[in-house]
């Protein structure tokens, strides 16, 4: 193999298997200094996109699937009169909106700049409205990702409630946890998650589920905002706390711990939970 | 992953993708989405389509440039037509920007802006043998196009990186 050739091979793959290139710079120390030149540039280029993944990463992924899989099911266990009916309604209301919407537009009955707008409406599949629903998609995701660190904060900041709690472990407690969240649709056991501390507080002007999880070496709060809705799950840092946003029925699952590690076994444990309480899947999302 | 995967069942075979690429996907994925929640969101519906066609899958060996394909169309379908802003999110103090992402050296950050600066499908071919590991073959069909175009543009994308990295080395040099 002639420089010239070892040299766009090494280009092309570096660690390539053929042994007319492996011997050839076995033979030429020039030939090998080049080679450990582009493998030592891959190995910066690696080192400069690494990244960590996230902790708890794995385990959204299985639970997103779980989620999607149970609302399929949820899907296909409905009254086979139930979808049409609902697409007709549907329909009806689309055509609704639209009928009202050109009546109400001003120059309605003549005004060629209404006519133009309703043939906008018309026609969605263009380009430009294709982007425009892209667009509203992202400021979708952010707003909710907004959402999520306000949850955040304002459950890191009511967490202090817990150091003037009564810490014991009852019956009675547990029970407690469980009837509370049952009234919002959640059958959540407290013990297959370890729940001891249960209180129902107000969290931004609204009354919370707050529960405190064992971990393996320090607490997660746990809190259940059921009337702040959000459409996006999130892990956060905020200050020394690392945060977990969950959507779930009507309301936000918020975790909070100051250790990634208790923070990924409480989801863990829930979502092992969640694996054995299909109807509690069903409400998510 | 160098095993069958007919005898496994549907949660078998998508747990251990998960346990086997899960890390790889999501480096790839933030490199090309540049932007950390959505390229978990990317992620997570480029897994759910994985789920559903999991029993299309037969080969371990096949199944990181499968999922990677399968990334590649589902951000192809969500992004390609535009480019987001997202400024407001990046400034939120996330899990993953607490490591890997701050601690990036000088030296690293110019690597990223030359890698920035050489041509996109140079880049990718040269990003997916890099870091995804993957051979000209699993990248020739991940990119839809022939090997021999891969051993180009990955030629290509060597070739131009060497030559900004011994630009900006020889500036140094002179003006150092």
């Amino acid at each position: 193999m002639d420089k010239l050739a070892f040299r766009r091979t090494c280009l092309e793959d570096p660690h390539t298997t053929d042994p007319c290139f492996r011997e050839a710079w076995r033979q030429d120390p020039e030939l090998e200094a080049f080679r450990r030149s582009v493998l030592k540039i891959d190995d910066q280029l690696c080192e400069a996109l690494n990244v960590e993944v996230p902790p708890g990463f794995a385990a959204r992924l299985e639970l997103r699937r779980l989620l999607d899989e149970s609302s399929s099911k949820s899907a296909q266990t409905m009254p086979s009169w139930f979808r049409p009916s609902m697409a007709i309604a549907a329909s009806l209301m689309l055509a609704m909106s639209i009928g009202l919407w050109v009546f109400n537009s001003p120059g309605f009955l003549g005004s060629t700049d209404s006519e133009q707008d309703l043939a906008s409406v018309l026609e969605p599949g263009t380009e430009d409205a294709q982007l425009e629903a892209n667009a509203n998609t992202d400021e979708f995701t952010a707003a909710f990702a907004h959402i999520n660190l306000r949850l955040a904060s304002a459950v890191i900041e009511h967490s202090g409630h817990e150091l003037n709690g009564d810490l014991s472990v009852t019956p009675e407690k547990l029970d407690q946890f469980s009837g509370i969240l049952a009234e919002y649709q959640i059958p959540l056991s407290a013990s297959e998650i370890g729940a001891r501390f249960v209180e129902r507080c107000p969290v931004l002007n609204k009354q919370v589920v707050h529960a405190l999880l064992t971990g393996v070496s320090s607490d997660v709060t746990l809190v259940y905002l059921p009337h702040h809705l959000t459409e996006l799950n999130t892990g956060i840092v905020v200050g020394d706390e690392f945060v977990y946003v969950q959507p779930i029925g009507s309301g936000a699952l918020v975790l909070s711990s100051q250790s990634q590690a208790d923070l990924d076994h409480s989801l863990s444990q829930i979502t092992e939970s969640w694996h054995n309480e299909p109807r509690l899947l069903a409400l998510a999302f | 992953m160098q095993r069958s995967l007919e005898n496994m069942n549907k949660k078998q075979k998508y747990g251990l993708l998960i346990e086997a690429h899960s890390t790889d996907l999501y480096r790839y994925a933030h490199w090309k989405c540049r932007d950390r929640i959505m390229a978990e969101e990317v992620i997570q519906e480029t897994l759910l389509r994985a789920w559903k066609a999991i029993d299309s899958l037969r080969e371990a060996s096949a199944s990181k440039a499968w999922l990677f394909t399968i990334f590649r169309r589902e951000y192809a379908r969500q992004f390609e037509r535009k480019q987001l802003d997202y400024s407001d999110i990046e400034n939120m103090d996330t899990i993953a920007s607490t490591e890997g992402i701050d601690a990036s050296t000088p030296e690293s950050a110019a690597l990223k802006r030359a890698l920035g600066s050489i041509g996109s499908q140079y880049r990718e071919a040269l990003v997916l043998q890099v870091l995804g590991g993957f051979s000209c073959d699993e990248i020739a069909n991940i990119l839809n196009i022939s090997a021999s175009a891969v051993m180009t543009r990955v030629f290509r994308a060597r070739k131009q990186l060497r030559a900004i990295l011994q630009d900006k080395s020889d500036s140094k040099v002179t003006y150092g």
